[in-house]
């Protein structure tokens, strides 16, 4: 199974690329007969949001789970909590309002895709990052949400504190399917992916927009649709993940 | 659709306190278990957790970003002007890093919570403090209000389509300088292109009667200023109400920004900078 990928990235307007919160992993070996790819948007209204989002793509891209409704799933999130707890700790002498908004902890989405070369692939997601699965310029499949309406300001989201986790396993969707060569799969944060299905539902075929995109004309792209008001103005990424021929 | 400008640096928001410092605040507050309580503590206390939860609401881990600017009037004593104290006296609007970056002090209080098995935790608390309790002279609302007003039109002439500023006034209600419903009205006039200006009312009462957040009705308010602040108050906005409802808060379409006896914490919520997750309290 070969896959060839591109990731695609541009900070929210007006901020720094350091600023931006949403944080990707893809395998590094793209001839391998098993292949993870996972985004995660890290909350704007928390501290250390990109942190965690980091945190969790790495932890989630690398580890092999039995399934997200298993104890591996649970116990590899413990131990990214506490590791997130650590590397705040060891910032030490933080700012009154960093410190008391640290205590609330950070909060991301997260998405993450795995490619089987027997044609078979999964996904788990929680929150409004998506996945769309497009075949000969058609999405065949969205996921986790599945219309542009469906986007909102306050989505459930995974916590940095066990605490705020509560109803977390209600809250993780997941889904399986088949693929076949050609196929592209692209893992997308919420402003670009409400963005593409709102473009999809119109009937404005944006597949083909982002089919052959390169970095530059992915900002370009994102830097007109935010003037012209098509999309919110949020950090925007987009892996794009091709299935090869054998 | 109005009231959905963007909330950024870029395009920031306003807003202003206008904090009632007269000498009828020196009577007790029926919003307190304390029976020592003042109503001008209770003044003190609300835009002290105000600006508190604004600055931390802007918070991030490299610096405070300057989604807001925001000023702090204070009325009383025949005068309107800066309550600040410290470093930003005399200052009137200024981004949210600023205060942030001034407290007069920063107070310590050991709270107890829950540990999520069963038991209690204490937890030391960082109270910032920007302002003390100040009761003085009479209440000249109208002077404020039309203070608030001069502020606003300077802002949205630099800021024409942005989000439209808002206006808290935190009082007991009883002006001293004429009828506060004209000036009120005229200051809800002015409009960003994203829609008019919202003047919200906290008000403070020494009556013990129940707290109220955000009414639809004058029916059940204790007295004639608090009716009187309520017809003053702007409705809320569609946004604003869906954030209510995260946060378990009734309301309707004749829902106004008016509280009465309670904090108005919740309204820093209400505003949209981003992602808000649902699990986050």
């Amino acid at each position: 199974m070969n896959t060839r990928v591109d990731v695609f990235c541009t900070p929210k307007g007006g901020s720094k690329s350091t600023e931006c919160e949403d944080a990707w992993f893809v395998e590094p070996d793209r001839a391998s007969s098993i292949q993870r790819f996972a985004i995660a948007d890290g909350a704007t209204d928390s501290v250390f949001s990109g942190l965690w989002a980091r945190l969790l793509v790495d932890a989630f891209g690398q580890n092999m789970l039995d399934g997200y409704d298993s104890y591996d799933f649970f116990d590899l999130l413990s131990f990214n909590q506490q590791e997130w707890q650590r590397k705040v700790d060891r910032r030490g002498n933080l700012p009154w309002y960093v410190e008391e908004k640290a205590k609330k902890g950070a909060f991301s989405t997260l998405l993450r895709l795995t490619l089987y070369d027997n044609f078979y692939w999964e996904a788990f997601a929680v929150g409004d990052s998506c996945l769309f699965h497009v075949r000969d310029e058609k999405i065949i499949e969205r996921f986790p949400l599945t219309d542009s309406s469906s986007f909102g300001s306050s989505p459930f989201l995974i916590s940095s504190k066990p605490s705020s986790n509560r109803g977390l396993f209600n809250k993780i969707h997941g889904i399986n399917y088949r693929w076949m060569p050609y196929d592209i799969f692209y893992l997308m944060t919420d402003a670009v992916a409400c963005w593409f299905m709102q473009s999809d539902e119109r009937g404005f075929q944006p597949t083909h927009l982002i089919r052959d995109l390169s970095q530059r004309g992915f900002e370009s792209l994102i830097e007109m649709l935010r003037h012209e008001n098509l999309i919110r103005n949020d950090d925007s990424t987009i892996i794009r993940v091709e299935l090869l021929d054998f | 659709m109005a009231y959905t400008a963007e909330i950024s640096r870029n395009s920031p928001a306003c807003i202003i306190f206008l904090i009632d410092q007269s000498g009828s605040m020196e009577d007790p507050f029926g919003g307190s278990e304390d029976s020592q309580k003042r109503k001008a503590d209770g003044v003190s206390d609300a835009t002290n957790r105000l600006l508190q939860n604004l600055v931390i609401r802007c918070a991030k881990e490299d610096g405070i970003r300057d989604y807001f600017h925001t000023a702090v009037l204070g009325y009383g004593d025949q005068k309107v002007g800066s309550a600040f104290i410290g470093a930003l006296t005399g200052k009137e609007l200024v981004p949210v890093s600023e205060i942030g970056a001034s407290p007069a002090r920063v107070d310590e209080r050991i709270k107890e919570k829950e540990d999520g098995a069963g038991g209690l935790i204490k937890e030391t608390v960082k109270l910032p403090i920007w302002f003390e309790p100040v009761c003085k002279g009479g209440t000249p609302m109208c002077a404020a209000l039309l203070k608030a007003k001069e502020l606003v039109e300077g802002w949205l002439a630099k800021y024409p389509n942005g989000f439209p500023p808002i206006v808290i006034n935190i009082t007991d209600g009883e002006a001293t300088d004429g009828d506060p419903s004209v000036p009120a009205a005229e200051l809800r006039k002015l409009a960003s292109s994203d829609g008019e200006v919202l003047l919200l009312n906290l008000h403070l009462s020494s009556q013990k009667a129940t707290p109220i957040q955000f009414p639809d009705n004058k029916e059940g308010l204790p007295d004639e200023f608090a009716k009187r602040l309520f017809d003053m108050s702007s409705l809320l906005t569609p946004s604003m109400r869906n954030e209510a409802q995260n946060e378990k808060i009734t309301t309707s379409d004749n829902t106004r920004g008016f509280v009465f006896n309670a904090d108005m914490i919740s309204v820093i919520k209400f505003l949209n900078i981003g992602t808000r997750p649902s699990n986050l309290r």
